[in-house]
């Protein structure tokens, strides 16, 4: 479904990814795992066309998408939850859902949508009219998935959606992401430090190590492996 | 409960109008020009509220868009005697059109760059203007340009009844913007306003909003440029000054920026303020550059929301009911984000 070909993007001068080759298939969940700075975040933006790359591709369901301006990425169907929860702080929970679904002209269909969000998030529905800057972080969690979902992509990128989020909502936010893939059969790219968490959501796994991709496979087969085992799952 | 309100909202309403349509035959002639020119700075600040405040960009040439509304109509009327509303809407072409070629280089930019290089095309304009005497009379203006043609047995050439065309046209230009702001197009801007990467992550071809946004508001500072120049019957491009251009932004800032009314009491404050100050003119700049820091230090959201402050003050105080669901939601917060 998310074809990518010895991608290579660049800061200025410095070369951050190395020539990614990688796959992502319809209905998977495949994670990305690597240290900071090892180019996860960016990755996922030049998929969504934020940063331009500089050589290789990228192929969305048969469609280069590697020189598409982002909007029409969007139309395309790739949902990007960018890292550090994001959020309009001073819209309200219920403006930022509205933005969430600004490609979406159908203002029928958006009332079904949110409706569908506050059955997810019954927390949100409390909270409809505050202003988003003022919910907590595993809310604003919540919230900057349910802005993707309003769009109904069929991929999802989530960048690190356990950062910084008290562990009882990590669960919470994990069963969301298994409940999207399994329920309603969208595709999700996840990035994550926290490796065991990933690996225990996803079918496969790639390792990202400064830009290049070091091991790849199924998540379990990755999960046993040495070398994962202690560099990323923090084992003796 | 809310029929009550909308009842008492109505009424204001009501009594404002009339305030508003009784205000040049209870004062005098001075007052009234003072009246005058506040309404047409609203025009003006409220159309630079549009990209500054809603969309974020902060614009330094709309003092040089201003110009050329006020340049177009004068010279349509009197060189080429077209009639007053028509060099009115062809002046807000102009502007518009002139808006929408700044916009095509200085949106390129963002943040500070993008206020520098609309500082620069303000400055260039004015400049063109200085050096076009056959055009534009040069450093000596234009002079006697005339009145809008008498309606209605209003004469305008007369303040007290030129008031209404501003009256009219301050409305106009506050309630389009607060439309503007509530489409679609106007939330995005919102969006980009509060965080442009994000805006894109969501789908927003923010470029082409920042354009819309840009080119609207010359429109309308042109429009505020064209009757401007009827009104004080002369311009010359010192009215036209990077001076003015920081006044403007003043105006915004110290009366809310983002707000439909901020600029309104921005526009009043800085206006009248001078007229206090006469007899310390000279300190006009330093007291202005105080009130700056004075405002960004302690009222960030200017006059207007220093008001609703004060207001929901009295209000929590009355009601200390009220205020129990919100002091809930802190704790629960806390208790959740730790």
């Amino acid at each position: 479904m998310l074809n990518i070909q010895d991608l290579c993007v660049n800061y200025e001068k410095n070369q951050v990814i190395k020539g990614i080759s990688m796959e992502v298939k319809e209905g998977e969940i495949v994670t990305l795992i690597g240290a900071n700075g090892a180019g996860k975040t960016t990755l996922l933006r030049t998929i969504s066309g934020i940063k331009s790359s500089s050589s290789g591709s990228i192929e969305f369901m048969g469609n280069p998408i590697h020189k598409m301006p982002s909007h029409k990425i969007v139309d395309l169907g790739i949902g990007h939850i960018p890292e550090g929860r994001r959020v309009f702080p001073e819209m309200t929970v219920k403006e930022n859902l509205e933005m969430g679904a600004y490609r979406r002209k159908d203002s029928k269909e958006m009332k079904k949508e949110l409706d569908h969000i506050f059955e997810l998030f019954p927390r949100l529905k409390e909270r409809i009219s505050q202003r988003a800057g003022t919910l907590s972080g595993g809310e604003q969690q919540m919230l900057a998935i349910g802005r993707a979902i309003m769009l109904r992509p069929k991929v999802y990128l989530f960048d690190e959606p356990s950062l910084g989020i008290a562990p009882l909502v990590i669960a919470e936010i994990a069963q969301m992401i298994k409940r999207l893939n399994e329920e309603e059969g969208a595709t999700i790219l996840l990035v994550e430090q926290n490796a065991n968490l990933a690996l225990k959501l996803s079918h496969r796994a790639y390792i990202l190590e400064t830009g290049k991709i070091s091991l790849e496979g199924p998540s379990e087969e990755l999960a046993n492996d040495d070398r994962v085992q202690k560099i990323y799952l923090g084992y003796e | 409960m809310t029929k009550n309100l909308n009842a008492k909202k109505l009424s204001l309403i009501a009594l404002c109008a009339i305030i508003l349509l009784v205000i040049p035959i209870l004062l005098g002639d001075y007052h009234v020009h003072v009246i005058n020119q506040i309404g047409i700075f609203i025009i003006l600040v409220t159309s630079l509220n549009l990209i500054l405040g809603y969309t974020g960009q902060l614009s330094f040439a709309h003092i040089g868009l201003f110009a050329i509304g006020a340049y177009t109509s004068s010279i349509l009327m009197m060189t080429y005697n077209v009639p007053f509303l028509l060099s009115l809407l062809l002046s807000m072409v102009a502007s518009a059109f002139f808006g929408l070629l700044v916009g095509l280089i200085a949106l390129r930019f963002t943040t500070h760059f993008f206020a520098i290089v609309t500082l620069a095309f303000g400055e260039i304009i004015r400049l063109i203007i200085y050096n076009m005497p056959d055009l534009t009379g040069g450093p000596n203006g234009i002079y006697n340009i005339p009145f809008p043609p008498n309606v209605f047995g209003l004469d305008f050439s007369q303040r007290s009844h030129f008031y209404y065309i501003i009256l009219i046209g301050a409305v106009a230009t506050v309630l389009f913007v607060k439309y503007m702001i509530g489409t679609r197009t106007g939330k995005a801007m919102i969006a980009v306003r509060e965080n442009e990467t994000f805006a894109q992550f969501i789908g927003i071809n923010t470029w082409k909003v920042k354009m819309i946004s840009f080119t609207l508001s010359a429109a309308l500072a042109g429009f505020a440029g064209s009757i401007y120049a009827h009104y004080n019957s002369y311009i010359s491009p010192y009215s036209f000054t990077m001076m003015e251009s920081v006044t403007l932004l003043l105006m915004v800032i110290i009366g809310g920026v983002g707000t439909i009314f901020g600029p309104i009491l921005g526009a009043a404050f800085l206006i009248t303020l001078p007229e206090l100050l006469r007899d310390v003119n000279e300190w006009r700049l330093v007291i202005f550059g105080a009130l700056l820091v004075l405002t960004i230090m302690f009222m960030p959201k200017g006059l207007l929301g220093l008001f609703k402050s004060i207001q929901e003050k009295v209000k929590s105080s009355k009601k200390p009911v009220s205020n129990i669901d919100s002091g809930l939601g802190e704790e629960e917060r806390k208790s959740v984000g730790s």
